[in-house]
């Protein structure tokens, strides 16, 4: 029990030689270190050599680099760049590589497929492409006729003249109105006069 | 951090590679030293601390302008050098090839105290290899980069109470250590004379004599 209540002690001195090291011994623990010193003198022993093996760190050089490190990151940080646009490149080039061919073998197969066991669906799609065309065709023929004998009349001719003047005349008055809502005044140009 | 850094950083995350090689040259010193000593090796170190950069660099936009640029620098770099130590295989270099003895900054030595402090360093390094690394870095941190306990704490994500225990457990493995490998029971000259405890010397001034490193 003893023993073990030295070795408590010293491992409280050696806390406190520790903390004193770093000068962060708070008042009552300085009191506490400095009676422990006084009592123990092993502790002192220790103690000396804590001091002696800190300034011995303490002194210890500092070390620098090889000259050239800085252009030695400069290019490998290059380099790493480098490399990682091509990683980036060759996903992309798969990807898309990897897109192309399989729209290509989509597009095959599906024409392969249409063209050799779906015959006569082909043969219905062209017939009914076939026939919107023609219908179509036909519808604005007649169109493209009514349209040509109304204009032959002439209220037909006034009244159009008229919607497109009209039209023009609203279009005009429309981008005047737009324009002077957001005029700059010319004595500050800061300020928006708002319409 | 000052307004100059600040510029530099906000310009590195638009994208100014200049910008961060700026930085880089300004943090050159303090990332390698770090990651030399957490490494013991030069050549590893100096490739550890191309690599905090580079993902530094990455990593950027993460970066919370509310902390310091070194402290997250060094987070980067410790933990880079933690995973380096766990995959590592031993590889011994002979103290002669070490490259690092021709960048020691400080006062330009004569042949005598060049022997010396490289005694001393690798004394020192011998020391520190042989701890563990989350005991190691906070060391390192303290002595070298002058870190104060809130910024260890940040670099190591700990609570500041489990850094005055790393750093406690850290000073007694280091004790510990040199006391193993000194023959003499005698503890090492201090060089300024100290005595009592905080802020003042012991006036006990021994002498020690170290047997000269073996090449």
């Amino acid at each position: 029990m003893n023993m073990d209540k030295t070795n408590q002690e010293s491992e409280r001195g050696a806390w406190l030689m520790s903390l004193a090291l770093d000068e962060m011994l708070e008042p009552s623990e300085a009191e506490l270190f400095d009676a422990l010193l006084a009592e123990d003198p092993k502790l002192g022993e220790e103690w000396a050599l804590w001091q002696a093996l800190d300034a011995k760190l303490s002194k210890a050089p500092r070390l620098a680099p090889s000259t050239g490190f800085v252009a030695e990151f400069e290019r490998r940080q290059t380099q790493r760049e480098r490399r990682r646009r091509l990683w980036f490149g060759l996903i992309v080039g798969v990807m898309a590589a990897t897109l192309w061919f399989g729209l290509l073998a989509g597009l095959a197969g599906a024409g392969a497929y249409v063209m050799f066991r779906q015959t006569e669906t082909l043969v219905a799609l062209v017939h009914g492409v076939a026939y919107w065309y023609s219908a179509l065709q036909s519808q604005l023929d007649i169109w493209a006729s009514a349209v040509s004998t109304l204009l032959g009349t002439t209220q037909v001719r006034g009244a159009l003249l008229a919607y497109v003047a009209i039209a023009v005349l609203t279009l005009t008055c429309w981008v005047r109105f737009l324009r002077n809502s957001v005029q700059i005044e010319p004595d500050n140009p800061a300020y928006v006069r708002s319409a | 951090m000052n307004d100059q850094e600040e510029i530099w950083i906000q310009q590195a995350r638009g994208g100014d590679k200049r910008a961060f090689s700026r930085l880089v040259e300004a943090y050159q010193g303090p990332v390698f030293s770090l990651t030399y000593r957490m490494l013991g090796n030069a050549q590893e170190a100096e490739d550890a601390a191309q690599e905090a950069f580079l993902r530094a660099y990455s990593n950027l936009r993460q970066y919370n302008p509310s902390h310091k640029f070194s402290t997250w620098l060094f987070s980067i770099a410790n933990h880079h050098c933690i995973d380096r130590l766990r995959k590592r295989r031993v590889t011994w270099l002979s103290i002669e090839d070490n490259p690092v003895l021709q960048n020691l900054t400080g006062d330009s030595p004569q042949p005598e105290g060049s022997a010396l402090r490289r005694e001393q360093r690798d004394e020192v390094q011998r020391l520190l290899d042989d701890l563990e690394p989350e005991y190691r870095t906070p060391l390192i941190l303290r002595y070298w980069e002058e870190c104060s306990y809130e910024e260890i704490a940040q670099i190591m994500d700990l609570s500041i109470p489990a850094v005055k225990s790393r750093l406690f457990r850290a000073r007694q493995q280091v004790a510990k250590l040199y006391r193993e490998s000194q023959p003499a029971t005698i503890p090492p000259h201090s060089g300024d004379g100290k005595q009592g405890r905080t802020g003042e010397r012991a006036t006990r001034l021994v002498q020690f004599t170290a047997p000269l490193a073996s090449a």
